[in-house]
Order: structure tokens, then sequence, then C-alpha cells
């Protein structure tokens, strides 16, 4: 028995950019002359349940690129994916203060994983970045490799913060 | 119940500056004996409602990443040169934010700045205090540019054109002296940087905002503010809904109370204030940037606004107020949180500009 015909697609499917190698390079490209110009600060709360989140964002040019979330109890990045909120801090202030001093160093110390991703609903490349050997942040790139693509939802969190 | 009222609870708190408005809103009450109350009065919202289009349209600017794309383009353009890195920046930063409101500016480059610092090896207070003083004289130039234009356009029936043509003697003034600044500013020779990708840049945002922050205007010329407020969620629906929703509106709360509060003030302090403003082009000047240290720049005019029967004193006054103490500007404060220097250090650069452009511009009044 012959089968049914597949029922017709609604509206010709989403084009998708082709991809090439040598945009992921120039992604990765992008990201390195990037980080000269990225500055940082810091996001914090309290939980519900009282426990401290603090996160480094990365701000370029105004706009946030990623959040590094920062691990009140060691001092250190938490890699990513692994928020690290904690309940056994003393003083909020002084762990502010300490996230703040690591922010500057850190700067310093990030570099740029040699590989991307790509999103294919997002058409943007995904460029790593790492602390040692935590991958500690995402950078989003166009998928020609060209611009830089903020976290704008991230961007208005530290814009209600700050103000 | 109890959570919903723990959420507002913990939103006050959160928000210094909306809960020492509301504070100062119950002492009112109880020293107006309830006249305080009478909130339809007290409130301006056409005003409001043309500082809430404006800040909705200057998201949506923003969001398109024009003014980042020129900031990257400002730096290659700047060739390894110091000097004309601060400069173009500085213009920028100005030209911004006569368009977008000066502490969408402050979000924009003050990130530069501690940027170019490090780049440029010049002090990093010095750097902020120049884009700071940059965006509040360059917003000064518009009725857009920053929240008491607005109030001081709406009120004193201004064109926009006359506004433009009145501020300008004052940003040239002050664009002069902070080119001194820039001077001042030493950065050595830096090894050579290379030009900074841009963000990316969204035309489809931007054609629709510059349309709508036209029409806006437009509409407020002729009378027709809360048609411009249409427009402006239009287009925040038509390109970026989200904007609609994460608007800071415990800010735009916080300037209803400002209104109410500080007309409460004006009334009750009327016959001083009556007379100090009565005195004449420069005692108004002075006043008007005195009070904008006590009290801040937008508070200031609300105070002075039905005592002042020329415009451009109280217009020179309270944006001359924006560059002095960081309490006369909000915007300042955001330069502060946003770059981590200490408020001593933003102040050994702000204050020397504020005295001198005071000089100048008591002097520009005077002849």
């Amino acid at each position: 028995m012959p089968h049914p015909p597949p029922p017709p697609v609604r509206g010709p499917p989403h084009a998708q950019p082709p991809i090439r190698l040598e945009d992921a390079e120039k992604a990765i490209n992008t990201v390195k002359a990037a980080l000269g110009y990225v500055t940082t600060t810091i996001l914090s709360r309290v939980g519900p349940a009282g426990d401290l989140c603090v996160d480094i964002v990365l701000l370029y040019h105004g706009f946030a690129l990623d959040r590094i979330h920062y691990d009140p109890e060691t001092g250190t990045p938490s890699p990513k994916g692994r928020p690290a909120c904690s309940h056994r801090y003393e003083d909020r202030a002084a762990v502010e203060s300490r996230a703040r001093e690591l922010a500057r160093q850190i700067l310093g110390e990030l570099w740029v994983v040699e590989a991307a991703e790509y999103r294919a609903p997002e058409r943007a490349w995904v460029v790593p970045l790492a602390w040692r050997h935590y991958i500690v942040a995402h950078v989003k790139v166009s998928s020609d490799g060209a611009e830089l693509i903020p976290d704008y939802g991230l961007t208005e969190e530290v814009r209600r913060y700050i103000v | 119940m109890c959570r919903q009222l723990r959420k507002i609870i913990n939103i006050l708190r959160g928000d210094a500056l909306f809960s020492a408005l509301l504070a100062l809103y119950i002492i009112l009450i109880a020293l107006t004996r309830g006249e305080a109350l009478r909130l339809q009065s007290l409130v301006d919202a056409e005003a409001l409602s043309l500082i809430y289009s404006v800040m909705l349209v200057s998201a949506i600017l923003e969001e398109s990443g024009a003014f980042s794309y020129l900031a990257a383009r400002a730096v290659e353009a700047s060739r390894g040169s110091p000097a004309r890195l601060l400069l173009y920046l500085s213009l920028l930063s100005a030209l911004s934010a006569s368009v977008v409101m000066n502490d969408t500016a402050m979000f924009m480059y003050v990130p530069v700045a501690v940027v170019a610092s490090r780049m440029t090896g010049a002090e990093t207070a010095l750097l902020v205090a120049i884009i700071a003083i940059s965006a509040n004289i360059g917003s000064s130039l518009t009725p857009i540019g920053n929240p008491q234009n607005v109030i001081i356009w709406r009120h004193y029936h201004i064109g926009f054109t006359s506004f433009v043509t009145g501020m300008t003697p004052f940003v040239a003034v002050g664009l002069l002296l902070l080119s001194a600044y820039i001077v001042l500013a030493g950065a050595r020779a830096a090894k050579g940087y290379p030009a900074p990708p841009p963000v990316r840049l969204e035309p489809r945002l931007l054609v629709p905002a510059l349309i709508s922050l036209v029409a806006i205007i437009l509409l407020a010329e002729t009378g027709h503010t809360y048609l411009g407020l249409l427009v402006a969620i239009a287009a925040a629906l038509l390109t970026r809904p989200r904007i609609l929703l994460s608007l800071d509106y415990l800010l735009l709360a916080s300037f209803a109370l400002m209104f109410i509060d500080f007309r409460v003030i004006g009334r009750l302090l009327a016959p001083i204030l009556s007379r100090l403003a009565s005195l004449g082009t420069v005692p108004t000047i002075l006043l008007a940037a005195g009070l904008s240290q006590l009290v801040s720049n937008v508070p200031a005019t609300i105070l002075l606004l039905n005592h002042v029967k020329a415009w451009r004193p109280l217009a020179y006054g309270v944006n001359l107020g924006g560059v002095g103490l960081v309490t006369g500007s909000l915007a300042n404060l955001i330069a502060i949180r946003l770059s981590g220097i200490s408020v001593n250090k933003l102040h050994r650069y702000l204050l020397p500009y504020f005295a001198a452009l005071l000089a100048l511009v008591v002097l520009l009044a005077e002849y």
C-alpha cells in the first residue's frame, strides 16, 4: 500500500546561513579582539532561602556579554553551569568587595577556547571563555563571525541593579 | 497575601531612592495635614508620560547597537592617539546623551572609559569624570536629554529649536572647558590597540526608534504628548516588546513621587524661593546649581519651577548642578557603580570643573 503524501510545510522553512569553518575561526578572533575591551561589574542578590549569590558580569560597551558565577566560599570563579550560592557568609559587603577584587584580577586571566559551537535557532556562534581549567562564560557572535551579540536580558538586569 | 507583601517590602528595601521619597511623602502628609494627598494637582502626568516615552525609545535605540558601533569606530579613528581617543569618546558621549537620556549614555560609555584608561595609562577616575561631564553637558542641549529638561520644556512651553538654541552657549562653553581637561589627562602614548569588534547593529531597531523619537518630539510640541506615548509603546511592541516589561517602572514611580514631594516642599517654602528667584539671572543660576547639590537636579527643578519666570537661568543652573557633587545628578551615581571608583576620587575631578564652569556661566549670563 503506498504511503500517504506527507503533510505540506506551512510557508518556506527558515533558511539557515551556510556554516563555514572560517566563520568559526573569525568568531573566535572577534572574541579575542574584544577581550581587551571587556570590563566587569558585580551582581549580588540574596535568595528567598537567605543564600547569597554573586556573579561577575562581563560588560562590553555597556552591554552584558555573560556572567561568571562567583563562589563566596572559595573566593574563586565557579564553572559555567554551577551557580555557587552560599549561606555561609558573615558580611555581604565583604563578599562583594572580594568579588570585585577578583573581577579586576580575572580579566587578565581569561582565555578564549579555540573552538566554537553553533546555535542554529539563534544563528549565532558561542565562543567559550575559560579561567584556568574552568569554562566560565560564553560569548555569542553573529553567524558571520563579525559582531558580538549581547545578552540583552542580563544587560537589563545589570541596569536595574546599578540604578 | 503575606508573600506579596514580602515581595513589595523587598522591592522597597532594594530601591533606596523610591523608599526615601515615599518616606518623605508620608512626612509631608503629616506636615501639611493631608493637603499633600491631593495628588492630581501635584503630579505632572504629561511630563511623566514624556519621560516614559523617551525612556522607551532610548532603550530601543540603545539595543540597536548604534552607539556601541560608533564607540568602536571612534576607537578605530583615534589611530593610537590617546588625546584623540578621549576627545572622540567625550564628544560621542555628549552627542549620545542629547538623544538618549544621560543615564543611558553613562551605561554605554563609562565601561569604555574604564578600558580607555587601561589602554592609555590615564587615571580611571579622570576618564570616568570626563565621560560623566560630557554626558551631563551633552544632555543639556536638548529637551529630551535629561528629565529636568523635559520638565522645563513642558512647563515653559518652549519650542524644541528655541530650547536647543538657548542651551547652545552653555553646552559650547562646557565642552570647550572639557577639552582642557582632556589635555590635562596627560595620557601617555599607548602602544597601539586593536579596534574593538562592534556589537551587532540592528537597523530594524534603529530606524523605527529614530522615527518614533522625531514623532514624539513633534507631538509634544503640538500638545499631543499622550499620542507620543502611544507612538513609543507601538514602537516597542513592533521592535522589542520585552522592553515594555523590563523598563525601570520604579524609577518612573520615583519621578512621580519627586513631583509630589518637591511641589509640596516648593509650596511650603514659596515665600523664600520666590524672593530668592526674583533676585535676577545670576542668583537664580546659583540657587538652582546650589539646590541641585543638596537634593539633585530633578527635585531642584521641580522646587523652582513655579518661582522662576525665565527658563534659561533655571535650565543653566540645574544642568550645571549635575556636574558638581555626585548627588547633583542620578546619572553620576551610575558612573560610580559601573566603574567602582570612589566618590572622593570622582569629586577630585568633578568639583574643579564645576567651579570653573560656574564662573564661566556666570560671566556668560552677565554679558
